[in-house]
């Protein structure tokens, strides 16, 4: 009797799936397969779906004849800073609007959206007066500043969300225990928010990730931009160089994969039995 | 009993919150002020002494036909993206968080779309929805669906929802993997009380899943949604604005003044205008649902 | 579990440390010379790479590029002004010019340029482009011309001549729009007319038509800017556009440079108003053979018209770092007269080949330019849009005259926005390019 009402259900949920799949993944297989096009194919007029010949031209254009390796590194070193400082001050203050009272809290939440009512370009040019007075003219930490400023708020916003669906009923246990403010953050709390932790750290690492406003304006030196800034660069002139252009993308993809793979297994492990009643 | 630091709870959340508001307002505070400033003054470019001219670019932009439907499209812009990102997004979740083969990989994969720097992702929808020589019509056209080109971004009454399809397709998964989070976040007990109690499918998603991630996911729409006000490289990296302002957004709108005319003073005045509509959708948002969180809360 | 987050954090963490000790490698004494510009594809920089690494081999200089991707250069020279950090020299086309000016940011260069042009003989347009009040303000380094380009082998099969006038284009449209398959959808098409505000495509392709019918934008009356776009030339020629946009392929609605050129590279179009730098990508990639197949011309005109065309030159500017100490102003001369030796420009006009446009004229840079074996290849490209550039303008330089607001009625992209409004919105030619003059006006009051 099961089977007779799980069958419609599961070709239902196969044919939802291949949508999915189909939607999300076609246009990144599109990238994928240009980047392997060769440029015989590439000026062809009729678009084809496997191409019939296959060349490692356009990689080796950019890895050995572009600065991309460079703008790898920066965009890495750049995204790398911004996630970690992102988590340590978003899960402190995070827990404080979640959990203490102190005066101004409101205040505090509020103001931080501040951020986000502006259109980036806009601020670009007096961030980059600012930067250049303070000493940090062409130099990555002005962009890690900048893109903390700009992940910081999500990330507060979201953690706090986490922990208030914690029970308060756990903290108070862990208090009669005799735990400190302080430790039940680290020992209690910060186990059970795992997942608010993952999300967040995977959105600081790639918004600043693809983010191309400021390194564009507050970093000069051509081996120090980003992989969004290199890439805007190829994009904008008379003539595109696909098969390029879309190798600088895949390539740009594995760095991210790698570290949501790494720290996403968060998500499969899941919080089973962890909330004692 | 000593009272230390650790212990006293109003020194202790000023502790945790200060480093992350100062480090935001440090680096806004003063941009924000030059742009006021701005935007009464009559300032071309870069120039050190503009001329004071108060609130006359408020008063010439405001009731001005242009503004207000660059305002209306921007409000269609953001309507159309939430209404559309969010329920994708919140299926996908849903989807995700099931058992079966493969889904570990599709997990961490389906953030693709939003992993790839917008400049690449603009680049490779605008080839696919070229009607000349793009797949999208080619494939229409083989597959017998359509008789001739269709223009999804040259034909000013459809460029609007082809960029948002494609402003979907790259927040959806962002939103599904919000919502995954917070329903890994249901403990397994819940589930099986239910079970026990003998609740069907659609009783257990409405009394339990829903409630669980509500939250997660109005916090989410809700910042999207000021993200979305203020999103620029989307709509510019396809259409600049056009064909014939279809999709001149305030944002579009703020760099064409500020970096094609160098209209500096009027470009401020926007932006000011749409921090106070944004502040004004925030601040709605306030009244109406953080008051009832806190009370959920307590 | 606990032990590959330990590894995560502590990986992370040295990557957040080496973000804060990235070493800043300039010591004092050394003088480092930086030239923006904003040819950013890759095989560009390296050319550039080549030419400075042996400039810096032969005289210890050391300069460095910085290719600034075009769409965000006005952002990043004001942001540069603002800080008060700009580089010592910039190739800039007039619109860049004049943010500078305004800006008192320049450095005039009179006195280097007459040493330089004894030598190479700069081709007139170039010079009068970047003439201000007696004094010269660039050094004309290459150009960036607009030729018609056809499809010499399709316009032979379909027994048309090459056209040289706007019935002949209209004429070569029509027939050259086909369906090649008898699918009943049109594979090609006869010509492609953009009207797109998608980036400077749509706009630049208008503007070398108005010129041939003697329409303009602005002219100066008593020093000051009056715009004259509303006019019979004007009216007369978007009639001709509008005729011609039946023919051009879907997709000119929102058409910009990279579209377009894939447009022509793919064979949807018989004809266009492009560059000829396709010409050599097409053989960089083994497809010579299709390059063969496109020649260039000077674009068709009206029967009693002139010629006229969009075209570009860009200049090397000083800016007030310059001189800043007399050491680096000596050394940006040293480059400078190093760089125009007929061999290095040579090699500059290499870093896209058929793309730069020589803007000089002495025997000598000419011989070492096109001895260069691809420009020999595509001597006849080459030559036509040399005569292009000496036959072009651009917006707000018509004539000697210099306005102010140039770079604002350039930016605008007011020339293709009329088209848009006459083909997509229907409106009628008249009321469109009043609406042009309307707007342009707007900007000039600023």
């Amino acid at each position: 009797m099961k089977d007779a009402k799980t069958i419609p259900k599961r070709i239902i949920f196969t044919l939802l799936l291949l949508v999915v799949i189909g939607w999300y993944f076609f246009p990144v297989y599109w990238a994928l397969i240009t980047s392997f096009k060769t440029p015989l194919d590439l000026m062809s007029s009729r678009p084809t779906f496997f191409p019939k010949k296959m060349t490692l031209s356009s990689y080796e254009d950019v890895l050995l004849r572009s600065k991309f390796l460079y703008y790898l590194r920066s965009s890495i070193i750049i995204a790398s800073g911004v996630t970690i400082i992102t988590l340590i001050l978003a899960t402190g203050a995070a827990y404080s609007l979640s959990r203490l009272n102190f005066k101004g809290k409101r205040l505090f939440s509020n103001l931080i959206l501040l951020v986000y009512l502006f259109p980036g370009i806009l601020l670009a040019v007096p961030i980059f007066k600012m930067m250049t007075k303070i000493g940090l003219y062409d130099m990555l930490p002005s962009v890690v500043l900048v893109h903390v400023m700009i992940t910081l708020p999500f990330c507060i916003w979201t953690l706090r969300t986490f922990f208030d669906q914690i029970p308060r009923s756990l903290e108070d246990a862990a208090r009669i225990d005799g735990a400190s403010k302080l430790s039940v953050l680290y020992k209690l709390y910060l186990p059970l928010i795992g997942p608010g932790l993952v999300t967040s750290a995977i959105f600081s690492f790639v918004a600043s990730w693809n983010e191309y406003i400021f390194p564009l304006i507050l970093l000069s030196t051509p081996e120090k931009k980003t992989i969004p800034v290199g890439i805007a660069g190829w994009a904008s002139s008379y003539t595109i160089d696909w098969g390029q252009i879309t190798a600088a993308v895949i390539l740009a993809i594995i760095p991210v994969i790698i570290l949501i793979q790494l720290i996403g297994r968060r998500f499969v492990a899941g919080l089973s039995g962890a909330i004692k009643g | 009993m000593k009272k230390n630091i650790a212990e006293n709870e109003s020194v202790l959340g000023w502790i945790l919150s200060t480093p992350s508001v100062v480090w935001i307002l440090l680096i806004i505070v003063y941009p924000v002020i030059l742009t006021l400033w701005i935007s009464l003054h009559q300032q071309k470019m870069v120039e050190v002494n503009p001329p004071f001219i108060g609130l006359k670019n408020y008063i010439d932009l405001l009731p001005s036909a242009k503004f207000l439907f660059q305002l209306k499209l921007t409000l269609i812009w953001t309507f159309l993206n939430i209404v559309l990102i969010t329920p994708v997004g919140v299926l996908l979740g849903l989807l995700l968080n099931r058992q079966f083969k493969g889904v570990g990989i599709l997990r961490t994969w389906i953030l693709l779309s939003w992993i790839i720097p917008i400049v690449a992702t603009t680049l490779i929808w605008q080839w696919m929805l070229e009607p000349a020589v793009g797949i999208i019509n080619f494939l229409l056209y083989e597959t017998g669906i359509t008789r001739s080109y269709v223009n999804f971004l040259g034909d000013p009454s459809i460029s609007m929802l082809s960029i948002v399809v494609v402003n979907v397709w790259r927040w959806s998964p962002f939103m599904g993997i919000m919502t995954l989070a917070a329903l890994q976040n249901v403990p397994k007990e819940f589930y099986d009380a239910a079970r026990v109690d003998g609740a069907n499918a659609w009783q257990t998603f409405w009394h339990i899943t829903l409630p669980q991630i509500i939250p997660t996911v109005s916090v989410t729409s809700f910042i999207l949604i000021i993200w979305l006000f203020n999103m620029f490289p989307p709509i510019w990296l396809l259409t600049e604005g056009g064909p014939i302002e279809s999709t001149t957004t305030l944002p579009i709108a703020i760099y064409k003044e500020a970096f094609r005319l160098f209209r500096m003073g009027k470009a401020a005045t926007y932006s000011i205008i749409l921090l106070i509509v944004v502040s004004a959708f925030v601040a709605g948002y306030m009244m109406l649902f953080v008051k009832s969180r806190e009370e959920v809360v307590k | 579990m606990k032990k590959s987050k330990k590894l995560i954090l502590l990986a992370l963490s040295v990557a957040v440390a080496l973000s804060l000790m990235w070493p800043v490698k300039v010591s004092a004494e050394d003088i480092v010379l930086t030239l923006w510009h904003w040819e950013t594809p890759p095989h560009r920089v390296e050319k550039l790479d080549e030419i400075l690494a042996k400039f810096r081999e032969e005289t210890g200089i050391e300069v460095r590029q910085n290719p600034i991707s075009f769409p965000e250069l006005n952002s990043k020279i004001l942001a540069a002004i603002a800080a008060n950090r700009l580089p010592e020299m910039i190739w800039v086309n007039p619109p860049q010019l004049m943010i500078l000016r305004k800006h008192n940011s320049l450095v005039p260069v009179t006195d280097i340029f007459k040493r330089i042009d004894a030598e190479v003989q700069f081709l007139n347009p170039s010079i009068e482009l970047y003439r201000f009040d007696q004094e010269q303000l660039t050094i004309p380094v290459y150009g960036i011309s607009w030729p018609l380009e056809y499809r010499a082998d399709l316009y032979e099969e379909n027994g048309l001549e090459p056209p040289v006038y706007w019935t002949d284009l209209l004429e070569a449209a029509k027939k050259l729009t086909k369906d090649l398959d008898g699918d009943g959808r049109i594979d090609i098409y006869g010509m492609m007319m953009p009207y797109s505000i998608k980036g400077n495509y749509g706009s630049q392709a208008v503007w070398g038509f108005l010129r041939t019918n003697r329409a303009n934008v602005v002219e100066m009356e008593n020093g000051k800017e009056k715009i004259v776009f509303n006019s019979t030339q004007t009216i007369e020629t978007y009639k001709f556009l509008k005729e011609l946009t039946k023919y051009t392929s879907p997709g000119s609605e929102n058409m910009d440079w990279g579209m377009g050129e894939l447009q022509i590279r793919t064979g949807k179009v018989a004809t266009a108003v492009y560059t000829a730098g396709f010409l050599s990508t097409l053989y960089r990639k083994g497809l010579e053979e299709m390059a063969r197949k496109w020649k260039q011309k000077f674009i068709p005109r009206p029967k009693d018209g002139r010629i006229g065309h969009t075209a570009y030159t860009r200049g090397l500017v000083f800016t007030t770092t310059v001189i800043s100490s007399k050491e680096r102003e000596a050394a940006v001369k040293t480059f400078v007269r190093w760089l125009y030796k007929p061999e290095n420009y040579a090699e500059m006009m290499m870093m896209e080949p058929v793309l730069f446009v020589p803007v000089v004229n002495g025997k000598s840079m000419m011989d070492a330019f096109f001895a260069k074996p691809l420009i020999g290849k595509f001597r006849g490209a080459m030559e036509v849009q040399i005569d292009v550039l000496n036959n072009s303008s651009v917006i707000g330089f018509v004539n000697g005259i210099k306005a102010p607001h140039a770079a604002e009625l350039e930016g605008s992209f007011t020339l293709g926005a009329v088209l848009q409004k006459i083909v997509l919105q229907g409106w009628s030619v008249e009321r469109a390019v009043e609406w042009g003059q309307k707007r342009y006006e707007e900007i000039i009051k600023e």
